[in-house]
């Protein structure tokens, strides 16, 4: 078993762990340009494997460097070519790393008193390395928008949409059907136990802006006498700067029974859901920002904008809010402000943004991260182990010291 | 002893290999559709700005949301106001001296969606033209402000259209990004129209100033703080003998049954927003529609309104009268407007005309014997 677990050990397989992801960062980073962070970052790190199209376009990006230029990849090829895996992407090489430090230590390390700072901040490597792993398998980023006097129980990603349809028939609650972007393929035929429907996508447009009807002649039919009747979507390609982002839109067919029921447009750019009836129940049918909804409510009492005097720059901003939680009973008001969140629920709330043209309006980033102790433990740990591996030696040196001293003559 | 250690070390590489494994495949688990019940959505609070229309989205106007909006200094030579509709935030109608006519839209879309080249080209097939390169981008381009941010100033000229009408014309539009939105400026119309209205349109974007959202209607008067808001201004009044209090719908302030014997009863319902909640004219053709009324043009409101005695002040009292919509059948609504600490509290009694006659007094004693307070 050793000429299987001794390579696992090798120093010499750490050190080319270590060259492969130096490249792989560097070819993440070159990939940022053509592709966009989000999607360079599910390409390079976020994957087990980089695949040949996100290869070379970070590598024509990267031979720009030494003024060879071939025409540049954009986010649409790479989305579109066949997935072939070519080099080590991060979830590998981050999984190598840890076997090979955990090989390692159990083969080279032995537990004694004196390997005990050594044995100490590898731990907290370890633990670094798990818990980064954690962080991007498990964080969720997502925000809220409160306008004041608003409640909201739920906050709403930044970049993933969800067709919604809403059985809103019920006075006090409505029945939510959330269908994910990623089902919402064009052809795809959508079912669920609470819809007397199937939702049939007749075409989905990852991104998407919306013009009058009578300028897209090809524009899918719509049945609905909604806006989609007076408006098309026209496909964009996906955007890859940061301070953008796609605004999809589809066109859907609700499908009854005993036939098609309506046909509808639907997109962000709307803003509101559209209503329609079915058996003496009323549903709302809206593409909007994918939700998350909370066990508890937070209703935004008052925001505070400070500027620089004369200026339009921002001094400080508050968000005074009250928490409800009704299956707690607990009902308080909470100040958030910048570097000081609110932590609730394994929840993070951080004063973000607020709405330049509207000064009630203030914007929560929420963070969803369960494991962002770790890095905090782990740099204790290997901090802590450090020290005591510097004291060891610092006391060794100390009792030899005085025999390497010449006596006075 | 090495043999312990080999299989030490076969526990726990493959342990951690097991788990990263079986962690990456939660990772990449398919997205399922979600069913579940949710809270109903409160709209954002009341907005204290008048009514936008909200023609393209009618079928759910009562929950249109917060809409932005825009204000100017002047318009210039031949340039008129048509106001907003569906997705347009103002549009403007455009004459000549000769008669030719332009278009000015503002389209306030959420969303960043497409770079400058994808926006071009999009323009640019409505005028059946071929795309451009990036590199040829900036020779269509010209820069000016909004609201003193520096925008670009696209320029799409027709005069290549294979199409004959599309040649004839010309778009200019301004894109403005800001907070997560895209303000559009276009104008469009025949080419020679368009060309002349260049710097007129450029001194226009110039005094434009964005205002906070605004939002319909019927979403302003429906949504004023629940009686249950902490914070909101609070009421208190003598409640006159025989009314049932019922639970008040969401952003209802106060609601009360008034029941008559035969003539049925009537509903009396008390909400309330901060500053003029759209204005009195918007508000009471809102009214006027509720009992099957058309909207009352400005000149009408004096005659149509009067006075009405409350302690430390004057209130607005109006009395419409006219047929459901719904059922068909005579209705009368009297509704008070008082204006209290910054805020408009608007009262209503509505149903059979001699139920609301029969409950007429005692909601005008309702109104007079009000106490308010700002609330927390």
């Amino acid at each position: 078993m050793s000429w299987i677990f001794k390579p696992l050990a090798s120093l010499r397989l750490t050190l080319v762990l270590l060259t492969l992801s130096l490249i792989l960062v560097f070819l993440g980073t070159m990939a940022q340009e053509p592709l966009g962070l989000y999607l360079a970052q599910r390409r390079f790190f976020q994957s087990a494997f980089v695949d040949l199209a996100s290869f070379v376009a970070a590598s024509k990006k990267a031979l720009q460097m030494i003024h060879i230029y071939l025409p540049p990849s954009t986010a649409a090829d790479v989305l579109s070519s066949p997935w072939i895996p070519v080099f080590p992407g991060g979830y590998l090489l981050g999984a190598l790393l840890l076997v090979n430090l955990t090989a390692a230590h159990l083969t080279r390390f032995q537990l004694t008193a004196k390997k005990s700072g050594i044995l100490l901040a590898h731990a907290g490597l370890i633990i670094l390395l798990i818990g980064q792993l954690f962080t991007d398998l498990l964080a969720r980023e997502s925000a809220m928008r409160l306008t004041e006097g608003q409640t909201k129980s739920y906050t709403e990603s930044d970049r993933r949409t969800e067709l919604a349809i809403v059985d809103v028939s019920a006075p006090d609650k409505d029945r939510v059907v959330a269908i994910p972007d990623s089902a919402l393929q064009t052809g795809a035929r959508l079912q669920h136990p609470d819809l007397p429907f199937s939702v049939r996508v007749v075409r989905f447009y990852p991104n998407s802006y919306i013009t009058n009807r009578a300028a897209v002649p090809d524009a899918p039919v719509v049945s609905s006498t909604g806006p989609g009747s007076r408006f098309a979507a026209v496909e964009l390609p996906l955007v890859t700067v940061m301070d953008m982002r796609d605004v999809p839109s589809a066109v859907v067919e609700l499908v009854g029974p005993n036939g098609t029921l309506a046909t509808y447009l639907v997109t962000e750019y709307f803003g509101q859901p559209q209503a329609f009836t079915m058996d003496q129940k009323t549903y709302e049918l809206s593409l909007r920002p994918r939700r998350q909804y909370l066990d508890f409510s937070l209703t935004l009492m008052d925001f505070r904008h400070d500027k620089y005097t004369g200026t339009e720059i921002p001094k400080n901003f508050s968000s005074q809010v009250r928490l409800k939680n009704p299956r707690t009973g607990e009902d308080r008001e909470v100040l958030i402000y910048m570097n000081n969140p609110l932590r609730y629920k394994g929840l993070t709330f951080y004063q973000a943004s607020f709405d330049k043209t509207d000064d009630r309006v203030t914007i929560l980033q929420v963070v969803r991260n369960p494991a962002w102790l770790t890095p905090y433990f782990a740099c204790i740990i290997v901090g802590v182990g450090l020290v005591i591996q510097f004291l060891i030696h610092l006391t060794r040196f100390i009792r030899r010291a005085p025999s390497n001293v010449p006596a006075p003559a | 002893m090495f043999s312990h250690r080999i299989r030490t070390i076969a526990f726990s590489s493959s342990g951690a290999a097991l788990v990263l494994l079986g962690i990456l495949g939660t990772g990449c688990q398919r997205e399922e559709i979600a069913a579940y019940d949710a809270p109903k959505d409160q709209p954002a609070s009341p907005s204290p700005h008048g009514a936008h229309g909200s023609g393209d989205m009618s079928q759910s106007a009562m929950s249109a949301p917060p809409r932005p909006g825009i204000r100017w200094s002047s318009l210039p030579e031949g340039w008129t106001s048509t106001g907003a509709s569906g997705m347009r935030a103002a549009t403007f109608s455009i004459v000549s001296a000769a008669g030719a006519k332009a278009d000015l839209a503002v389209i306030p879309l959420p969303g960043t969606g497409g770079s400058d080249l994808d926006l071009v080209n999009l323009w640019r097939s409505q005028l059946a033209l071929p795309p451009i390169t990036e590199a040829e981008l900036a020779s269509h381009t010209d820069t000016t402000t909004v609201s003193g941010q520096p925008v670009k100033l696209f320029s799409i000229v027709g005069t290549e259209s294979s199409d004959a009408t599309a040649a004839a014309n010309q778009i200019l539009v301004a894109a403005l990004r800001r907070d997560g939105s895209t303000w559009f400026f276009k104008l469009g119309g025949p080419a020679e129209m368009v060309a002349s209205q260049r710097e007129s349109l450029k001194a226009f974007l110039g005094s434009v100033e964005f205002t906070p959202p605004e939002a319909a209607t019927e979403s302003v008067a429906s949504a004023a703080p629940s009686s249950g808001s902490p914070s909101g201004p609070k009421a208190t009044w003598e409640i006159p003998e025989g009314w049932k209090p019922v639970a008040a719908p969401q952003m209802v302030h106060s609601k009360w049954s008034a029941p008559a014997d035969a003539a049925g009863s009537a509903d009396v319902t008390v909400s309330v927003f901060p500053g003029e909640a759209g204005g009195l004219l918007p508000n009471l053709n809102r009214w006027r529609s509720q009992v099957g009324l058309g909207p009352a043009p400005d000149a009408e409101l004096n005659p149509m309104v009067g006075n009405l005695e409350i302690s430390g002040g004057q209130g607005t009292l109006v009395d419409f009268q006219g047929q459901s919509p719904e059922s068909g059948n005579a209705i009368r609504l009297v509704g008070a407007v008082v204006k209290k600490d910054g805020n408009s509290w608007y009262y209503k009694i509505l149903g059979p005309p001699a139920a609301v006659e029969a409950h007429r007094a005692a909601f005008v004693k309702l109104i007079q014997t009000a106490r308010y307070s700002r609330g927390s």
